[in-house]
């Protein structure tokens, strides 16, 4: 117990020196912002910066780009209540009912409970990450080679399996990722692999161009020259418009707490986040609500549920992320990779090798929400200013920032065409309904994988049964395979359900 | 029987592509053995798994066309070329005449992307990007690339 005050204690003093809140200020403000205006994703924006990070402490580049993640999921919901636009996918739901609300007048109440609600799910969420890190952490300790790889073929299904879109698209891109990952040198041998005569690639794929260009340039070439419906006129959002009444406090809080359970639940899961997290709590607050029939029509319950989730689900998604090294979705994928271009290997040691970053990073959570609070409450107005900046104005800054940040990573001109080639692969798999976020999976893990793999191999003769007869490693391949029959079963049980109603739709 | 979906047929054949480009690849190196493997092991057998799913998503499509997916919206071919120009633009222009130049060019071909707004709008983005990178990249986070230079 003394032990957790004084990481407390460490942390405290990492978050409160003037570097940590600056920094910290820097993200969520920054995160906000690009939550703010659709049309660039915090993804996008993490990679952007990354470069950026380049000469800070490992620990406050941490701090800033965490802030940039969470700040965005705060601002994403800006948007999503006052033009019906997500900011970000997992505010997606919040259009549901805030965008009602806010045509009723309530845009003020919407936007109020939408923070508190981020608030309190993005606090609890990280108390969970503190008691919950340390004991796993330690655990993770006795994994040995085999259990490594199962696990991390348990993230990589879970991820394919649960992200939206059709399954094995999701596998396909996950092997696509696989394959990218081993660009470059092969540690064994020390031959170059994929490089198709681009000695440049020996380090393998520079990450923030891949990012960017599957991410990034798609987005701009589909959205530029589209004329963006229903531009905001500013309208003023005044404090007073924004007391939420007590019928509104009393039907928040419930929603508020149960949705931060789920959301710290599905979080920590690797592979699922925020998005699911906050579908569920909005069906769970559907379905246990008096009136159903007030959803979709402004219910209050339909935004505080769902936006602590999500905030919860965004703290805890640090988790896997910190204590075994698997990311839970791609923007801890990146996250681990600026920790790997800072020097930090993430994984169970991060803990006991770093308690200054994961403390600190911790403790910055606390500082981060409470700025995103007046942020979000006060200063809301400003926001709301500029979701009117046109698209047209905005994406010749992304297309130049886009340029100059992933040239700055390196100062490799190799790594702009890295760009373009993704750019156009990003087109061609939008085209052909392939999602990005798992390829990205794939090509940080991949390498790992691949590690882990010979390793296990070399040290048990060949013998492919380590895997199963390992007891840990065993639970995560049932896992795995648990997930695989569950997703089949239920898209097959949804096709007869489907074929009923399309039958008696027809009838 | 019911027909093969389009996007399907297409998105597995781009899968097996992918798998075929990645054994090719992996028969340059030694396979090594299961207890001391080659760099070609890892590849090759993931070659193999992306074959088998490029063949499941085709057949994936074998279902009654009322549940087909259908392509993605395709760009708008304006937009596709001027951004991707405006990216090798840069590219080629960085290292030659430096950081402010080569951000005008991107941003001016990339404006063009957009038909409907006037050329006034564009020009004065030209402008204004790239000062506005300089100050954020160059002075504000020390970037190295110069912001302007002759070297062709």
């Amino acid at each position: 117990m003394t032990d957790l005050f004084s990481h407390i204690a460490l942390g405290f003093s990492v978050a409160f020196s003037w570097q940590g809140i600056w920094w910290c200020f820097v993200g969520v403000t920054l995160g906000t912002f690009v939550g703010v205006l659709p049309g660039i994703g915090a993804l996008a924006a993490i990679a952007l910066l990354l470069p950026l990070t380049f000469g800070l402490e490992p620990t406050h580049a941490l701090i800033m780009l965490a802030g940039i993640y969470y700040g965005s999921n705060y601002g994403g919901s800006t948007a999503s209540i006052l033009l019906n636009l997500p900011g970000t996918p997992s505010s997606a739901v919040t259009c549901l009912e805030g965008y009602p609300m806010a045509q009723n007048g309530r845009a003020g109440v919407a936007l109020f409970i939408t923070a508190i609600a981020s608030f309190v799910g993005s606090i609890i969420g990280m108390i969970v990450m503190g008691v919950a890190s340390p004991p796993l952490a330690a655990l993770a300790m006795s994994f040995s080679g085999p259990d490594f790889f199962s696990l991390m073929v348990l993230g990589l299904v879970a991820a394919s399996m649960l992200s939206s879109g059709s399954p094995l698209r999701g596998v396909a891109m996950i092997g696509l990722g696989l394959i990218l990952g081993l660009v470059g040198r092969d540690l064994h041998s020390g031959l170059l692999r994929f490089s198709y005569g681009v000695d440049e690639l020996y380090e393998g794929l520079p990450l923030v161009a891949v990012a960017l260009g599957i991410f990034g340039l798609p987005e701009i070439i589909r959205n530029a020259g589209k004329i963006m419906p229903r531009r905001m006129k500013a309208r003023d959002i005044t404090f007073r418009s924004m007391i939420p009444t007590k019928d509104d406090w009393q039907k928040s809080r419930g929603a508020m707490l149960r949705g931060t359970g789920l959301g710290s639940f599905f979080g920590a899961l690797p592979g699922t986040g925020g998005l699911l997290a906050s579908f569920m709590s909005y069906a769970m607050e559907k379905h246990i609500a008096k009136e159903p029939g007030r959803f979709g029509k402004g219910a209050i319950e339909g935004i505080a549920g769902p936006e602590a989730a999500n905030n919860a689900a965004v703290q805890t998604a640090f988790i896997p992320t910190l204590t075994l090294g698997i990311p839970g979705d791609v923007i801890m994928a990146i996250m681990m990779g600026a920790m790997i271009i800072h020097g930090i290997q993430p994984g169970a040691a991060v803990i006991t090798s770093h308690p200054d970053l994961f403390w600190g990073l911790l403790v910055s959570f606390l500082i981060g929400n409470f700025l995103l609070l007046v942020l979000n409450i006060p200063l809301i107005g400003l926001w709301v200013r500029m979701l009117s900046i046109p698209y047209s104005v905005l994406y010749p800054f992304i297309v130049a920032f886009i340029c100059i940040g992933v040239y700055s990573v390196n100062s490799s001109v190799t790594d702009l065409y890295v760009l373009l080639f993704f750019g156009v692969l990003g087109v061609v798999m939008a085209f052909l309904k392939f999602e990005p976020a798992p390829l990205v999976l794939g090509l940080i893990l991949g390498p790992m994988m691949e590690e882990n793999l010979r390793r296990t191999l070399t040290l048990h003769r060949g013998d492919y049964s380590v895997f199963v007869t390992r007891p840990i490693s065993a639970i995560f391949l049932t896992a795995a395979l648990l997930i695989v029959v569950l997703t089949i079963w239920s898209a097959y049980r949804n096709r007869g359900k489907r074929d009923m109603a399309q039958e008696s739709a027809a009838e | 029987m019911a027909q093969l979906n389009k996007i399907d047929v297409l998105a597995g054949l781009f899968v097996i592509l992918l798998g075929v480009l990645s054994i090719v690849e992996s028969l340059n190196f030694s396979m090594g053995t299961t207890r001391n493997m080659g760099p070609g092991y890892f590849p090759f057998y993931i070659g193999v798994l992306m074959i088998l799913i490029g063949i499941g998503i085709i057949l994936e499509g074998r279902k009654p066309a009322r549940y087909a997916l259908n392509f993605g919206q395709l760009p708008s071919l304006r937009g596709l070329l001027m951004i991707l120009a405006g990216v090798i633009a840069f590219a080629l222009l960085i290292e030659r005449v430096g950081l402010l130049p080569a951000t005008a060019v991107a941003v001016f071909l990339g404006s063009l992307a957009d038909d409907s707004t006037p050329m006034l709008q564009k020009i004065l983005l030209t402008i204004a990007v790239p000062l506005v990178s300089v100050l954020i990249f160059k002075l504000g986070l020390g970037m190295s690339a110069d912001i302007l230079r002759w070297r062709l």
